[in-house]
Formats: C-alpha cells, sequence, structure tokens
C-alpha cells in the first residue's frame, strides 16, 4: 500500500472469519513481522500494520556477528557483582571459636616477675 | 680414560668424567660388561658400588654424538630404541644407558614417555609413542660407526632431510590461546624424528588432576584429555616448569631442594627436585576435577593449590616489581634479655610465698634484724621492677629454666619450690587455625561488600579483616608477648604469611605493696637503740652496737646477738609500737592496665557478616547473570544482553540494524 516501508509495512489482506493469528511472514519481504494493528475496511478485507521481527529475520546471519556479553543465561561469571539482586537490610552471621583460650581466673594463669639483681 | 674399540664393542679402561661433572659415576658399577642390548662397554675399574640398570645415572652432554638402534624382543617382536651414547673430546660417555625420563631439558625434548623395563617404543603410532631427535639405527654396527665417525646419519631409519620441521600446537582455554612451536631439534649432528599427541582444546576450562605426587593429567570439560608431560611440550602457559638458569623458555624447571612441595610435580618424572608451578587449578580427585572443568565452581576450593592460583590469580597482570611467591614466612626472633633486671615466672601460690617472705615479721626480733642485715639495708620492693599477670602458661611462651631463688636487688630469697627464670622471651602462643571458605562457590557474594569478616582478639580488639586476602587461605592466630610492658601482638598468619597484626594489653600490672624491711628492720634497731641504752648501761654488757641505729646496712657488731636474750625481752612492747608505723614504708606500685580485658570472651573467635540478599529464582533465566564473556551471538543461549556488538547482519536497512542493536543492548532471549 502507498505510504508502506518494509520495516513497517501495511498490508490489505482478504477477511477472513476469525482472525487467529498475530505474527506473519512475507517470502518476498524474507522477513518476519509482529502485528500492530489491524484495520476493517468495506468488503472482505483487512489492512494489517506490520513491525518486522528484526531478531527472527535476522538471526541466521547476524548469530555470527561477535559481541561481549554484560548478562547472560548460559555464560555468566558469578564472581562479578550482580547489582540486580537486592541487598535486603538484614545480614546473617557465622561463628567460628579457634581451639585455644586464654584463661585469666586465678591460679590458671602466671605471675611475670621482674627483679632488678643478679642471678 | 681411554677407549677401545674392537670387535664391535667400546671398551673403557677406566671411570670417567663428562661435561665437568668429574667422577661422575666413580661408585657406579654400572654394569662390569654393561649390555642392554645396545651399545657395549667394559669397565676395567671395579668400584664398589652397585646400582643397577635401573639405577643408571643420568648425566649431561652437551656435544658430541648420540644414537640409538634398534633392538627387537624376541619374545613380543616389539622394538625398542636401544641406548644412546657420547663421543666428545674427552671419549666416550653413557648418558642414558637405558631409560631416558631423567633427562635433562637443556639438551632434551621433554617428550620422552617410558614404557617398560625393555626401554621404549618407538614408531608405534597407537601407544606408547615416544619421541627422540637421536638417530636410530637399525644396526649396532651403523650406530657405532656413526658415533666414532660422525658419517651415516643418512641411514638412520628416522632420517629427515630436513631438520627444521616446525611443528605447532594450539591449546586453548579461558586463560587465553597458548602457542608452542618446535623448529624440530637442533642436536647436535642428530636428525629428527619427532611425534607428538596433539590436543584441540576449544573453549571451556582445563584443571589438573594428580593422581599421584609425580602425575598430573588434564582434565577438559569432564574428560581427561592427556597428561601435564605433554601438555608442557605443548607449552600450556598456565604449567610452567621453573629453571631459571638453563631454560630461556616458557618451560624452565626450578631446582630447590630446600623447598619441598614447592609449585606442583608434573608428568612422570622421578626427580623429585623438578616441579612447576601452574596457574591452573591441581585437584586430588578426579570427580572434583571434572566438576569443575565442567564449569561447577564450588569445588576449585578443593584444589591443593586453590589459594595459589586464587593470588596469582586470573588478573592476567605481569608485574616486574615483585614476585607473588616471594617467601614472607619468616618471622624474627627474640634471643636477647635484660641485663640488669630479671624476670621470673611462677605461679600465684609461688608470688605468695614470696610476698609471705617479705612480709615476714612473725619471727623473732632478732630473726627480723637478721632479715635486715641480710638486705643491706636495702628496700627489697626497691627491686622490684614489675609483677605482671599474664593469663596462660607463660612457659609455653617464654623459654625459661628452673630456679630455687630469686634476688631482691642484692638479697637471695631461697624458695621452697622453683620457679621459672626467663632466658629469652622468644616464643609465641598459637591460639588455634581458621580456615577461610568460601559460603557462595567463590561468588561475588562471597567478599565485600556482600560479606565481611571480622576478628575478636582477647586483648587485643575485634577487627573487620580484608576478606579478600584471606579467602581460602588457613589463618594461625599467633600472639606475642612483651613480659615487659605486658603489651601483646596478636598476628594473623594466612599460609604462613604476616597479613595483619594488632597491639594489645595482656599482662595486669599487679598493684603491689610491700614493706620496706630493711627501713623496718632499721626501725627496729633505732627503737631498740632508744629503749635498750639504759638497758645497756644498766645491763653493763659491754657489748656495743656500734653504728647500728645509723642504718643496718653498717650495724654490724656481735653485741646485738651477745644481747639477745635481754633485748627479745625488752623490746616487745616497743615493737609493737613500731608496728603502727608500717605504713609509712609502704610503697605501691603498677596499676590495672589490661585488666578490664578479662571481661571480655578470652578465645579467638570469626565472625563473617553475611548480607542477606533477594534474589529471585527466575533472576538466572529471565535476566540473567553478569558475564563479561566475549563469543558470538549464537554461542549464547537464554537471556542475552550486549555490551559491545560488532553486527554482521548482510541485508537489514540501517533501521533494522540499529533497531537490533537497541535489542541486544537491552537484552533478548535466544
Amino acid at each position: 500500500m502507498e505510504g508502506t516501508s518494509i520495516e513497517s509495512p501495511i498490508v490489505q489482506i482478504e477477511y477472513f472469519n476469525t482472525i487467529n493469528f498475530n505474527y506473519v511472514y512475507i517470502p518476498s519481504f524474507n522477513r518476519y513481522y509482529f502485528i500492530t494493528d489491524m484495520d476493517v475496511v468495506e468488503g472482505q478485507y483487512i489492512i494489517l500494520h506490520l513491525d518486522v521481527d528484526v531478531l527472527t529475520s535476522f538471526w541466521d546471519k547476524m548469530k555470527n556477528s561477535p559481541c561481549i556479553a554484560l548478562r547472560s543465561s548460559s555464560n555468566y561469571n558469578n564472581q562479578i557483582d550482580d547489582k540486580e539482586v537486592v541487598k535486603l537490610p538484614t545480614c546473617s552471621y557465622i561463628f567460628r571459636r579457634l581451639d585455644t583460650a586464654f584463661v585469666p581466673s586465678d591460679g590458671a594463669g602466671n605471675y611475670v616477675l621482674t627483679l632488678g639483681g643478679g642471678n | 680414560m681411554s677407549i677401545i674399540y674392537e670387535n664391535g664393542i667400546f671398551k673403557v679402561d677406566n671411570q670417567f668424567t663428562f661435561d665437568g661433572s668429574t667422577n661422575y659415576m666413580t661408585n657406579t658399577q654400572i654394569f662390569g660388561v654393561v649390555h642392554t642390548g645396545a651399545l657395549t662397554f667394559y669397565y676395567d675399574s671395579v668400584v664398589p658400588a652397585s646400582i643397577g640398570l635401573y639405577n643408571a645415572p643420568s648425566g649431561y652432554v652437551d656435544k658430541g654424538r648420540r644414537c640409538a638402534y634398534i633392538l627387537t624382543d624376541e619374545n613380543t617382536g616389539k622394538q625398542y630404541a636401544s641406548t644412546s651414547v657420547l663421543v666428545n673430546d674427552n671419549g666416550v660417555s653413557v648418558t642414558y644407558l637405558y631409560r631416558i625420563h631423567n633427562y635433562d631439558s637443556r639438551y632434551e625434548p621433554p617428550r620422552y614417555q617410558e614404557v617398560d623395563d625393555m626401554g621404549f617404543h618407538f614408531g608405534d603410532t597407537t601407544e606408547n609413542l615416544f619421541a627422540t631427535s637421536l638417530p636410530i639405527f637399525e644396526s649396532l654396527e651403523q650406530a657405532q660407526n656413526y658415533i666414532l665417525t660422525g658419517e651415516g646419519k643418512e641411514q638412520a631409519v628416522n632420517y629427515k632431510e630436513s631438520d627444521a620441521e616446525i611443528n605447532h600446537y594450539y591449546i586453548y582455554n579461558k586463560y587465553g590461546d597458548a602457542v608452542a612451536s618446535y623448529g624440530g631439534l637442533d642436536f647436535g649432528n642428530s636428525t629428527i624424528y619427532e611425534r607428538y599427541e596433539e590436543f584441540d582444546v576449544q573453549g571451556g576450562r582445563a584443571c589438573l588432576y594428580e593422581p599421584t605426587p609425580y602425575e598430573m593429567s588434564i582434565v577438559y570439560n569432564g574428560t581427561i584429555i592427556g597428561s601435564t608431560f605433554s601438555s608442557i611440550g605443548q607449552g600450556v602457559p598456565e604449567i610452567i616448569r621453573e629453571d631459571e638458569l638453563y631454560y630461556s623458555s616458557p618451560f624452565y624447571d626450578k631446582w630447590d631442594k630446600n623447598l619441598a612441595g614447592y609449585g606442583r610435580r608434573y608428568g612422570n618424572f622421578r626427580v623429585a627436585q623438578y616441579y612447576c608451578t601452574t596457574n591452573m587449578l591441581a585437584f586430588k580427585s578426579l570427580e572434583d576435577a571434572n566438576a569443575y572443568s565442567s564449569g561447577d565452581d564450588s569445588v576449585a576450593q578443593n584444589a591443593g593449590n586453590y589459594e595459589d592460583v586464587m593470588t596469582n590469580g586470573e588478573s592476567g597482570y605481569t608485574n616486574q616489581t615483585g614476585d607473588s611467591n616471594e617467601d614472607l614466612t619468616e618471622f624474627g626472633e627474640c634471643y636477647h634479655s635484660a641485663i640488669f633486671t630479671k624476670k621470673y615466672v611462677m605461679s600465684k601460690a609461688q608470688l605468695q610465698n614470696i610476698a609471705n617472705n617479705l612480709y615476714d615479721n612473725t619471727g623473732s626480733l632478732v630473726d627480723d634484724i637478721k632479715k635486715g642485715l641480710e638486705m643491706w639495708g636495702q628496700n627489697p620492693i626497691e627491686a622490684v621492677v614489675n609483677l605482671t599477670y599474664f593469663p596462660l602458661n607463660m612457659t609455653e611462651v617464654l623459654m625459661t629454666s628452673p630456679q630455687s631463688y630469686v634476688y631482691f636487688g642484692g638479697y637471695k630469697m631461697d624458695l621452697p619450690s622453683n620457679v621459672q627464670k626467663v632466658i629469652y622471651e622468644n616464643g609465641y602462643k598459637t591460639m588455634g587455625y581458621f580456615t577461610v571458605k568460601p559460603s557462595f562457590g567463590n561468588s561475588y557474594r562471597d567478599y565485600e561488600p556482600y560479606s565481611k569478616l571480622f576478628v575478636n582478639l582477647p586483648y587485643v580488639g575485634t577487627y573487620q579483616l580484608d576478606l579478600k586476602r584471606y579467602m581460602g587461605k588457613t589463618i594461625e592466630v599467633r600472639y606475642y608477648i612483651d613480659t615487659t610492658t605486658g603489651g601483646c601482638l596478636a598476628c594473623l598468619i594466612a599460609n604462613g604469611r604476616l597479613v595483619d597484626y594488632y597491639n594489645g594489653q595482656m599482662g595486669v600490672n599487679q598493684p603491689m605493696t610491700a614493706t620496706n624491711f630493711g627501713e623496718y628492720a632499721n626501725a627496729q634497731i633505732n627503737t631498740l637503740l632508744g629503749a635498750g641504752q639504759n638497758i645497756l648501761q644498766n645491763a653493763s654488757t659491754g657489748a656495743s652496737i656500734g653504728m647500728a641505729g645509723g642504718g643496718v646496712g653498717m650495724a654490724v657488731g656481735a653485741g646485738i646477738s651477745a644481747g639477745t636474750g635481754i633485748i627479745k625481752d625488752i623490746v616487745q612492747t616497743e615493737y609493737g609500737l613500731t608496728e603502727n608505723n608500717i605504713n609509712s614504708f609502704n610503697k605501691t606500685k603498677g596499676g590495672s592496665s589490661g585488666k578490664i580485658n578479662e571481661f571480655l570472651p578470652q578465645y579467638v573467635y570469626f565472625m563473617y557478616e553475611i548480607m542477606d540478599v533477594k534474589e529471585t529464582d527466575n533472576l538466572l533465566s529471565l535476566h540473567g547473570k553478569p558475564s563479561n564473556a566475549s563469543g558470538s551471538l549464537g554461542s549464547f543461549g537464554g537471556f542475552l544482553k550486549c555490551d559491545n556488538v560488532k553486527l554482521e547482519c548482510g541485508g537489514a536497512t540501517a533501521g533494522e540494524k540499529s533497531k537490533i542493536l537497541a535489542l541486544l543492548k537491552s537484552g533478548i532471549y535466544i
């Protein structure tokens, strides 16, 4: 139709009793489209407003493009701080006590007496 | 040494020297007549030790010619390379008569593989491969001719016209590509005969599995793909053999007999002095190795070299200003002691006994005066420099020796039981050990600010530690104690290295009140003189107290003892009076610093503080996790949010490309 484009074409198709689709492939464009709007016109026609699904349309061509992933479900690094994780104001605590302790109680420790003088 | 070659065999008429190592084989009666099925040597000299074939000494050869020849096992039909010998300016030396496992990396390629006691397979393409740069001849005669004349190497079965065949090997892993190339081997006049196993590891991660202390295998994505033996030959950068002296390539050995356990041993070399270091995690458990190499980070801490790897890191830094393996494990020692003071460690009962002795005035007046005389008019309490209580058995910390007396200045006081005289204050108290392990598989949540590590150090305080410095390490908490000040130093030592230390106050100076028995005795004598003058006059003993009233130290007179009976009776009353003046002789020393610490916990404890977070169950699938991984768009799955893309998308319009880029940067599902 007039004023259309390959990225967002507007097409008129024959009317069907039920419209049970929301996605379109146009072989001549070799592209997949989302249906963004529909207009019913006189007769048995309907006008579809489409918007190209670039990912599906070009995936095979673009999948070899090199990239650096910011986030990924499949290849991630647990050592990088995840800002998406919500911090709570609370904390948990774990304690570990070492085996040896000082014993200040009477008789358990020692006195050190420093004296001036000979041996 | 001379060499005799006759009838197809070599004879060596004496022990020999090679490679500057004189008499290297002096104590080896190797063979009498050596016959390994290979070249034959005769030693006319008889030397006592018998080592035998399997311990044939290794040696270094740096010139001359060597070769091997083929012999066939009559039973199996298998062919073996025999031996190698050297002819140099000094004659013939034996290098490896039987085995080549003890090779010298200066001159040999690290790619021999021991097979069995018969020698080495070669040319077998299916198993038990080895490679050698030595020319291998089909007959003994050819080999001997080659050694003696240097001619005929083209007869070697492995002879090649070009001795510069290039072999490239590639290992890919997360640390980057490693490439090693060998332009053939240039060993004297040898020809090239090389065979390698090859790895082609694409992506993923590798680690080491150490089935025995002498072996390691590379595990890649859950599968053993080879041994470090071959991987070293192929140039895995994480496995570093160190020997700065001899080898300029990244593969070098370190010979350090004093550092047992340095680095990780590798391969199947049986020379304990050869080690290597590695940045790859090395596991004892194959299960762990498989898990880690398959992507499970939680087992990383089980690796024997976990902390080293964490320290040396994945940062990929190259810092020429220091060495991450610098040995900082030595601590100082304290072997000096005061000259004019002495320290004694004693129990409360022993101290009580001394105190009672000093205060004791329950004896007779004469006893008191005698004690005063022994003190030579000194105030013994003045000799007390310090009295400090420590809440531990100080003999565990200090070097002491038992002694049955103490000196208060010049006054020697015998004791009913031994006290411990301090010889040196060289020692410390270890409170225990603690290994810091990650709670979340060594993820970012194991580090600050999400996790914090605190330590409570009795008598010192509670401090927050820099968690990353301790993660994966075993901390020793060690106290050094200064008995002079009562101060203490709590050291946190991670894997032998001092990381943090804090000062505190442990000793409690004891408030101490004591009687100046010297003055007390003087007072008694003065009293005695005042009261006694009349008596003496009346008694007409004729004895002279002399200058006693001027000071006990000077009061030396036989008259005291002479008048004992009289004095004792008369002075009882005066004695009581003088007791009232004791307070004037009292002195107080010390304070109570450090005592308050006794109310606090007396054990060292660590406290993890882990920040609670809310991570939704579907965060990973819906929004992924931080990645910073590189790859093609197609190599990712699920959610993907890109930081940078070099979009290759033929046929798309500019608008579509920009739409794609916008989507990739906002996140897509694949």
